[in-house]
């Protein structure tokens, strides 16, 4: 899995470099999109490599959602004149709001606990919300705004649409895999003491 | 009974082929109508065919004096009864097509010299294209040149014609060069310590001085829309030689470039963000924003020493891209080499437009006469006859046309040497007045916000169009942003000739700020629209020409170079101070009735990049620099034009 996820990554870098996705005239965030639903549609048919990316636990998981602080420097980037600002504030800010939830989460909560379980859902639906939101408007804006586009199709802003955007959305989803299947276990495991007695 | 015959295979097969030849019976007979009528007309030969017909193309690679070898197509006359001169052309821009087989549709600067016969020499500048060797852009003179290494554009148009000489057959040992622009560049840079073989040289709008007053900057500030696209195009090739690849060109996605240039990036980073790293070029001249080593090196016009060869240099009135490079070139050889035939010829064209079409308008217009096919049969082609075949007449010293009169004038000088001074003043109430005003300490204000730019056309469009430079300025004079001065109608003709003189005074609440004076005809409110085209409805938007501002000469001033152009200076806000410099030159009647008007702002975009009127390195500046700034206008301020006597 690791060799993969590291193929992928060098792969957006050569795509970034050579420049071949410079003058496309789809938006970036539909690469982002197809990218997502083929690794999802990949981890729905098996099992094993979904089992293989839960095995990392949840607290990996929503830890990877740390580098969303990326957020601040979508506002560097707009201080400097280099994204327009009804893309990059409301991108950037929510991505920090997203970065420092998972933080405060991983740092309060327990997955394994009620209040955890809870914490970790509200989280992950807002986390999920928050990039879906990105994407839809960053695809609006895209296919409006060639300057906008033009800065996502090189590098380093590339690697946005190309790997960290289908990374932090499977995950989310893997997140709400493991709520719904830990939950199952916790109901087994509580019928099964009820047998018991 | 329709199933029947569906059901049958056999008369299936009968209908359908029937109801074929139904189908096809008119279109064979179309065919063969056509090709029937084909046959009678005469073939037309396409122009490839007929240099083919006339012509024999070679290809080689010539080396030069270290090592590097330049590819060359050379096209020879096959009637071999007579010989003839080399005409050469060096270019970075492709001699292509590449190939021995395949030609050119079109040889020489128009078609009397391919009808005439010339040895027609096309070579692709050392490294671009399939020449070997480093390109650099307008390649630095070197002048003290001390080994075989030490090559430049000079050197390497001296080996190619020596090279010729030698190798290509049938020539009368002369050699004439011309190119328009970048090509021009070569020229100019090639009769710099030439071969003796080369006889004659046009420099068409050749780039002189990329900072002083041609294609980058004018008096420091960058000329955005005119090199935005360009360098977007125009990157480096590979190492190796290699024929033209897809080119790079950004696509802005938009046809409104004023709205597109407001939100592009800081121009240092334009190449990393919009052109993927790879328009060096680019970076090279917005990263070099003062008049440096970088650019002395490459103004060419301080290195045109021995001269030999006859000179007709050529340049447009309204060349945008480079309006000062034939006059540059032209008065430097005039200076260091007295004795050299050196002709000038100013028209009323835009960048090379001498070279195609009538010449008979430019944007809203018109000449009187067909001012591109007077150039190149009259002045172009008898020049060269006159010194590689000892054909023609001589010619004058200038050829300047006359604008506002529209007419072609013979002068044994420019700028002519009888002119005589007239100063006109940024006045009270607007009004442009030949007396001093008493108040000098009174001024004009006005607010400048770069966020909010003075745009350099009325309508929307690309960021520098080929006319702007006879542009309508009545738009401008509608902004508040806009000072505008104006004279009485004339009682009489008022002819203007050489650079305009301007004196500024003035102060801004910004640590930087631009100046842009521009030069307008105003003409009479009676003055006729040309009629519509019969049967077409006049648009609701048609220019109007009754008060049509005609722009005749503006320029830019970026006032932190007010003292230097090496070493910019920060305003003080709030006090005043006095910029000079000089709009190029002009030769134009503002005819009776009409009148001078002067507009001085502080912004024209994006044909000139924003000042963010703060100092700083403006390629760096973010969106949070840009800021408004109240400019005080002094009614000392001044224009200088030189006028002629009226005729």
């Amino acid at each position: 899995m690791y060799t993969f996820v590291l193929c992928w990554l060098l792969i957006s870098v050569l795509v970034g470099y050579t420049g071949i996705l410079r003058s496309t005239p789809v938006p970036m965030p539909v690469f982002a999109l197809a990218m997502t639903l083929t690794l999802l549609g990949w981890l729905t048919v098996r099992r094993d490599l979904r089992d293989r990316v839960l095995s990392v636990g949840v607290r990996v998981l929503v830890a990877l959602h740390i580098t969303r602080f990326v957020g601040f420097y979508f506002l560097a980037l707009y201080r400097d004149g280099l994204l327009p600002r009804d893309f990059a504030v409301p991108a950037g800010w929510g991505d920090i709001i997203v970065a420092v939830g998972a933080i405060v989460i991983l740092a309060a909560f327990r997955p394994e606990t009620p209040r955890g379980r809870v914490a970790y859902l509200v989280w992950n639906v807002l986390g999920l919300i928050d990039i879906l939101m990105v994407l839809g408007n960053g695809a609006r804006m895209m296919r409006a705004d060639r300057l906008l586009q033009a800065g996502f199709t090189s590098l380093p802003l590339i690697l946005l649409p190309l790997f960290l955007v289908p990374v932090v959305i499977v995950t989310h989803v893997m997140i709400f895999v493991w709520w719904v299947r830990d939950g199952n276990r916790v109901e087994v495991g509580r019928n099964a003491g009820r047998c018991r007695e | 009974m329709r199933g029947a015959v569906a059901s049958d295979p056999g008369t299936s097969i009968l209908y359908s082929s029937l109801l074929m030849k139904i189908i096809l019976l008119p279109f064979s007979l179309a065919f063969l109508l056509l090709t029937s009528l084909a046959a009678q007309q005469p073939q037309v030969p396409s122009s490839a065919d007929d240099v083919r017909a006339r012509y024999t193309k070679y290809e080689f690679r010539v080396p030069m004096r270290d090592g590097v070898k330049l590819f060359t197509s050379i096209y020879v006359p096959k009637d071999i009864s007579q010989k003839y001169p080399f005409l050469i052309t060096r270019t970075p821009y492709s001699v292509g097509p590449y190939g021995i087989d395949r030609y050119r549709t079109a040889l020489g600067p128009s078609e009397h010299f391919q009808k005439e016969g010339f040895i027609f020499v096309y070579q692709d500048a050392r490294g671009r294209y399939m020449s070997e060797g480093e390109f650099q852009q307008v390649r630095p003179f070197v002048p003290d040149k001390k080994s075989n290494k030490d090559i430049d554009e000079s050197t390497d148009t001296f080996d190619t014609i020596e090279w010729l000489l030698k190798n290509v057959s049938n020539n009368n040992g002369r050699a004439g060069m011309v190119g328009v622009s970048q090509p021009g560049f070569h020229v100019a840079a090639s009769i710099i310590n030439s071969h003796p073989a080369l006889k004659a040289a046009s420099p068409q709008a050749p780039t002189a001085d990329y900072f002083m007053g041609d294609d980058v900057y004018h008096n420091g500030a960058f000329m955005l829309g005119a090199n935005f696209g360009f360098y977007s195009g125009f990157v480096p090739r590979g190492d190796a030689p290699q024929p033209p690849q897809q080119a790079l060109q950004f696509d802005p996605g938009t046809p409104d470039m004023y709205d597109f240039f407001l939100r592009i990036p800081p121009l240092a980073r334009a190449n990393a963000v919009l052109f993927g790293g790879k328009a060096t070029y680019w970076q090279e001249i917005v990263d070099h924003t003062v008049y440096d080593d970088f650019w002395k090196q490459r103004s060419l016009w301080r290195y045109m020493d021995d001269v030999k060869c006859a000179v007709l240099n050529v340049g447009g009135w309204y060349d945008a891209e480079d309006p000062m490079g034939p006059l540059h070139i032209y008065r430097s050889v005039e200076k260091k080499n007295p004795a050299a035939v050196n002709q000038l010829v100013m028209g009323p064209w835009s960048h090379g437009g001498w070279g195609r079409g009538p010449g008979n308008r430019l944007g809203n217009v018109g000449f009187a006469m067909n001012t591109g096919e007077f150039f190149r049969e009259q002045i172009q082609f008898p020049f060269f006859m006159k010194h590689l075949k000892d054909k023609g007449p001589d010619l004058p010293e200038a050829w300047m046309f006359l604008t506002g009169i529209d007419e072609f004038r013979k002068l044994p000088a420019w700028p002519p040497k009888d002119l005589s001074p007239k100063a006109m003043y940024l006045d009270a109430a607007g009004h442009l007045s030949t007396t001093q005003p008493k108040d000098a300490a009174a001024f004009d204000e006005y607010v400048s916000d770069p966020n909010k730019p003075v745009p350099y056309i009325g309508y929307i469009g690309e960021g520098m169009t080929s006319d702007y430079m006879t542009e309508d300025q009545r738009f401008a004079s509608q902004r508040t942003d806009v000072l505008t001065y104006r004279t009485e109608p004339l009682d009489k003709d008022m002819i203007v000739a050489g650079p305009i003189k301007v004196n500024l005074r003035v102060s801004s609440t910004g640590t930087d700020s631009d100046f842009v004076v521009k030069v307008i005809d105003v003409y009479p409110n009676d003055y006729p629209t040309p009629a519509a085209t019969p049967g077409q409805p006049v648009a609701a938007n048609a220019v109007k020409m009754g008060g049509y501002q005609q722009l005749v000469r503006g320029e830019p001033f970026r006032a932190k170079f007010r003292n230097s152009f090496e070493k910019p200076e920060p305003l003080k806000p709030g006090e005043p101070v006095t910029i000079s410099f000089e709009l190029p030159d002009v030769y134009h009647a503002f005819r009776t009735g009409h009148r001078v008007m002067v507009q001085v702002q502080s912004s024209w975009f994006p044909l000139v990049d924003r000042n963010p009127q703060k100092f700083m390195e403006i390629p760096q500046a973010a969106p949070a620099d840009f800021q408004k700034a109240t400019q005080r206008i002094y009614r000392s301020s001044s224009i200088t034009l030189m006028l002629e006597g009226t005729r």
